[in-house]
């Protein structure tokens, strides 16, 4: 191969690597931020909980009928992790959510809503949005204490 | 190749990378990615309750006793007591002997019923059960076992019993 095909066959790779920012989908995170708090235990039970749903994301579809199906994932960084926390979609007005995600310290992005299709051409870009259910879970054995989570979500193709 | 042929195949990749790569996009707010902190606490929480007692009547002669119930929780690691204090005056001639069902994990104070009412009794803070840890358990008995002496004067008395989960 010629010096000048090796270059470009090195840059159309590149393109092929580039992130979604460019194409009109974006994220927001709006209310919030959550603070959830166990105080007590019902006596007999072993476990308690605790829910927020202060949090909105919003997410903007663009149009178009050849872009592919998007989605957005969920991760969480919360070193010193102590207690059980989740997450999940709530009545999004657009897209399935997978249900509940386990958040644990240093995981994998995990799926939390799919099927985010492109609006309509004639529509230009769709302002969706779904509110955002945290659950806490505790074991009197886990003690007390306070875990501090940095959720990370993200938009990409499914 | 020759070093020239080399270098010049190095500044073209080179060129490719600034002109498609994704550092110019990192270098902006990305719009894909959000993150926001989320807090999650457990407070320390420590619970003990006991469920109504039956009044009941003793005069001079053998011991009475009566049953109910406790429940007890706590989350703190550190091992808890439970123990029982006299609110107020006691009647004279009254004795009060209890004896608590312990929680998983937890052993009586004692190998008998505590005197907590009665002359072998402090008023002070009276252990009952020891070594709490973390747990929540409910129905657990409890045994009040009353006596009277001919000291007692006839008519209605009132104890008042404070129990309380401590290190």
């Amino acid at each position: 191969m010629s010096l000048v095909g090796r270059s470009v066959v090195g840059g159309v790779v590149l393109l092929m690597l580039g992130p979604l920012a460019a194409h009109g989908q974006s994220l927001l995170l709006e209310g919030g931020p959550p603070q959830l708090q166990i105080d007590r235990f019902v006596p007999g039970k072993t476990t308690a909980s605790a829910t927020d749903a202060s949090s909105t994301l919003v997410y903007t579809r663009a149009s178009g009928d050849e872009e592919l199906p998007l989605k957005v994932s969920v991760s969480t960084s919360a070193p010193g992790q102590q207690f059980g926390l989740a997450v999940a979609a709530e009545d999004p007005t657009h897209g399935t959510p997978t249900g509940p995600v386990p958040l644990r310290d240093g995981m994998a992005p995990a799926d939390l809503l799919r099927d985010l299709t492109p609006c309509a051409e004639a529509e230009g870009a769709c302002e969706e949005e779904t509110t955002l259910r945290y659950r806490l879970r505790a074991a009197v054995e886990d003690g007390p204490g306070t875990d501090r989570h940095v959720v990370r979500f993200t938009l990409l193709a499914q | 190749m020759d070093p020239i042929t080399r270098g010049l195949s190095i500044l073209l990749l080179g060129g490719g990378l600034l002109v498609v790569g994704p550092g110019e996009a990192a270098a902006q707010a990305r719009e894909d990615e959000v993150t926001h902190e989320v807090t999650a606490q457990v407070r320390s929480y420590q619970h003990v309750s006991l469920a109504p007692l039956p009044s009941f009547a003793a005069g001079p002669g053998p011991p009475r006793t009566v049953s109910t119930t406790y429940s007890v929780v706590t989350n703190d690691p550190e091992p808890r007591r439970l123990v029982a204090s006299v609110e107020g005056p006691t009647p004279d001639g009254v004795m009060v002997w209890i004896e608590l069902e312990p929680p998983e994990g937890a052993a009586p104070a004692g190998d008998e019923a505590v005197q907590v009412v009665g002359p072998d009794a402090d008023r002070g803070p009276t252990p009952l059960v020891t070594g709490i840890e973390q747990v929540s358990a409910t129905d657990l008995d409890v045994r009040y076992t009353m006596e009277t002496t001919v000291a007692a004067d006839p008519g209605d008395k009132q104890v008042r019993l404070e129990f309380e989960l401590v290190p």
